[in-house]
């Protein structure tokens, strides 16, 4: 394999928590080994926008937003049909998709493995590591109390582990290129209409799980920010050298 | 005009600081370092976009130039860095033809090759114009003979820039490769400061070249000349700026660590004046950078305010590193301190890119001074 076409399934990150970025950083470094074109996509209200704009610095050539007022409220299955359609709508024929462990609202989820399942692909899930080869991709996985190595074929999806291998990153720094060319860059925004979601396809109405309540906090949640991280890589840097 | 870095340049801040503490300052061979910064894309970011590199306008690629000056620990590196510059990110860009920009841009950008700007002469220092080398048109190519001193990066440089006299008694500018027949490298002139940088003097005898090599117009060098000597001057002097306010930093953790007569010294007046005196020299120099940025952004002459930028910042660099090298004392004077090396690196800013009194004379004589 010459080169590879990756998308990067994330939620918007929290602000500088490098556990978003880390499909980026993956694929930054896999780029010593392969030419790789990698797009990243995302669902969430445009406000979000700043959130994402940050994976442009890790290389990514285009990203993504998934944003309508019909998709609000949507449970895991239909976030995947959403999802699904988006990609399919992309006309990439990607050879590997990577879905981010960890959101602003928690873990991901089952998501990754339904929007697999709709793809009819490959699907590993806690997947802490990889090595491409010819034709295949080693995945370590890592669960509770075991772990193992497995292989899949391309294209696959790949939901990644919170307690990702490392070692991928700990070379990694911004280049200007990476900085400096992303200032030409949008995020391209995706509405129902352009993915021709119909509103019995989306959101509530295509939800079988729905909240029926909620208890709204008293006065806005107040809070401080005493100290905040200098820069993310740095931090994840230093991190690394201290376990390491 | 905004005299602030916007969002893009903070970022850009952040990416070279990263790069600097983590890969450069850790790094001592010349050619890695040289290398690692390609890959960073520093050369790219200093070079304008038209010509495949990153720099949208002059403020990129000046506020660049602060921040190596900063956040590069060596100042002779960051020294190399601007005269390779010189050449890329202005005098190339503006005045040569599209063959030799696509000849030389992708090795200015990966860092295989490395640029310098020859001018000066043994006899034609501060009087630059009084040259003796000979540039001639003989049907399809042009003869160079002569040489050039003091030239910054001479020994490492794959390509020069070297201005001459021609037969029509006006100036040629050309770019000349180190492997061109008749070139001849000396030795590394040996200098108290700025090692990373390494000078030699380089010699041309017989050295034909093809006339498509002449850069502008044949007589277009004078030009070439003064304009060059003009980014020349924003340019170094803007890495100078930052390696400013290095020295600041530096001195502001040290006296308020240091403690004498059961204090720290920072809390003696005499001792935080310098350091107040640093801060406003450096705010000054920011302030005569930002209007430069803008000034040729927007296309205008900026002759008299480099010459102001260059004398401002050239003496205050200077004092800046003498009063830094004061308040460390004996440790400062000592080579582990690090701040004699700042001191060394910083007393030839008063001389190259015309003397300070070079500075004094072209700013009287802008503003209306009969000479």
């Amino acid at each position: 394999m010459k080169s590879l076409k990756v998308l990067i399934l994330c939620r918007p990150p929290l602000r500088d928590a490098i556990e978003s970025y880390i499909p980026a950083l993956w694929i930054k470094e896999m780029r010593h080994q392969i030419s790789i074109s990698a797009y990243c996509m995302s669902m969430d209200r445009e406000s979000s926008k700043p959130l994402i704009e940050r994976y442009f610095d890790y290389g990514v050539e285009e990203i993504y937003l998934i944003s309508d007022k019909q998709f609000a409220g949507a449970d895991t299955f239909a976030t995947s049909y959403t999802l699904y359609q988006a990609i399919c709508n992309m006309e990439l024929d990607f050879d590997l998709i990577l879905a981010d462990a960890v959101s602003t609202y928690g873990e991901t989820g089952h998501i990754p493995a339904q929007i697999a399942a709709f793809l009819n692909i490959p699907f590993a899930i806690n997947v802490a590591g990889i090595v491409l080869a010819e034709n295949n991709i080693i995945c370590k996985q890592i669960f509770r109390s075991y772990e193992e190595n497995i292989s899949l074929s391309y294209p696959c999806l790949l939901s990644l582990n919170s307690n990702v291998d490392t070692e991928f990153i700990n070379r990694n720094c911004l280049t200007l290129f990476d900085i400096m060319a992303k200032h030409h860059k949008e995020i391209k925004i995706m509405n129902s209409e352009q993915l021709k979601i119909s509103e019995k396809q989306c959101g509530m109405c295509c939800s079988h799980t729905i909240v029926v309540n909620a208890i709204k906090m008293n006065g806005k949640n107040k809070h401080k920010l005493i100290e905040e991280s200098r820069d993310a890589i740095s931090e994840l840097n230093k991190l690394i050298k201290g376990v390491g | 005009m905004d005299y602030k870095l916007n969002e893009m340049q903070k970022k850009i801040y952040s990416g070279i600081r990263n790069f600097a503490d983590e890969i450069l300052n850790i790094e001592e061979d010349f050619y890695k370092k040289w290398k690692h910064c390609a890959d960073c894309g520093v050369f790219a970011s200093m070079i304008p976009n038209r010509v495949g590199g990153l720099a949208e306008n002059f403020s990129d690629i000046l506020l660049i130039a602060k921040m190596i000056g900063e956040l590069f620990r060596d100042s002779g590196f960051v020294f190399a860095i601007n005269n390779n510059m010189i050449v890329a990110s202005y005098l190339l860009p503006t005045f040569a033809s599209e063959v030799i920009i696509k000849d030389v841009y992708p090795g200015l950008i990966d860092g295989s090759l490395i640029a310098s700007y020859a001018v000066t002469e043994p006899q034609s220092g501060s009087d630059v114009y009084n040259m003796l080398t000979k540039i001639t048109r003989d049907g399809d190519t042009i003869e160079i003979n002569g040489s050039k001193t003091y030239i910054s990066n001479g020994p490492i440089a794959n390509i020069f820039v070297v201005v001459g006299k021609n037969e029509e008694n006006s100036y040629t500018a050309v770019l000349v490769k180190s492997t061109d027949a008749g070139v001849e490298v000396g030795g590394e002139i040996k200098k108290m400061g700025l090692e990373k940088c390494p000078m030699s003097e380089v010699f041309f005898s017989e050295c034909i070249i093809p006339k498509e090599r002449v850069i502008g117009t044949f007589s277009h060098g004078q030009t070439i000349c003064n304009m060059t000597l003009d980014w020349e001057r924003s340019l170094s002097f803007s890495s100078h700026l930052g390696t400013m306010t290095r020295i600041m930093n530096s001195c502001i953790k040290y006296v308020n660590e240091r403690r004498q007569f059961g204090k720290t010294i920072g809390s003696f007046q005499l001792v935080s004046e310098k350091i107040a005196r640093m801060k406003v020299s450096i705010e000054l120099g920011e302030l005569l950078l930002y209007k430069i940025c803008d000034m040729k952004n927007n296309g205008k002459k900026t002759f008299l305010e480099s010459a102001i930028f260059k004398y401002y910042i050239g003496e205050n660099y200077t004092n800046c590193s003498l009063e830094a090298m004061q308040i460390y004392g004996a440790y400062g004077y000592c080579e582990e301190g690090g701040i004699e090396k700042e001191v060394r690196d910083a007393l030839a800013a008063k001389i190259y890119s015309g003397t300070s009194e070079i500075q004094l004379d072209i700013i009287s004589r802008m503003i209306g001074i009969k000479k």
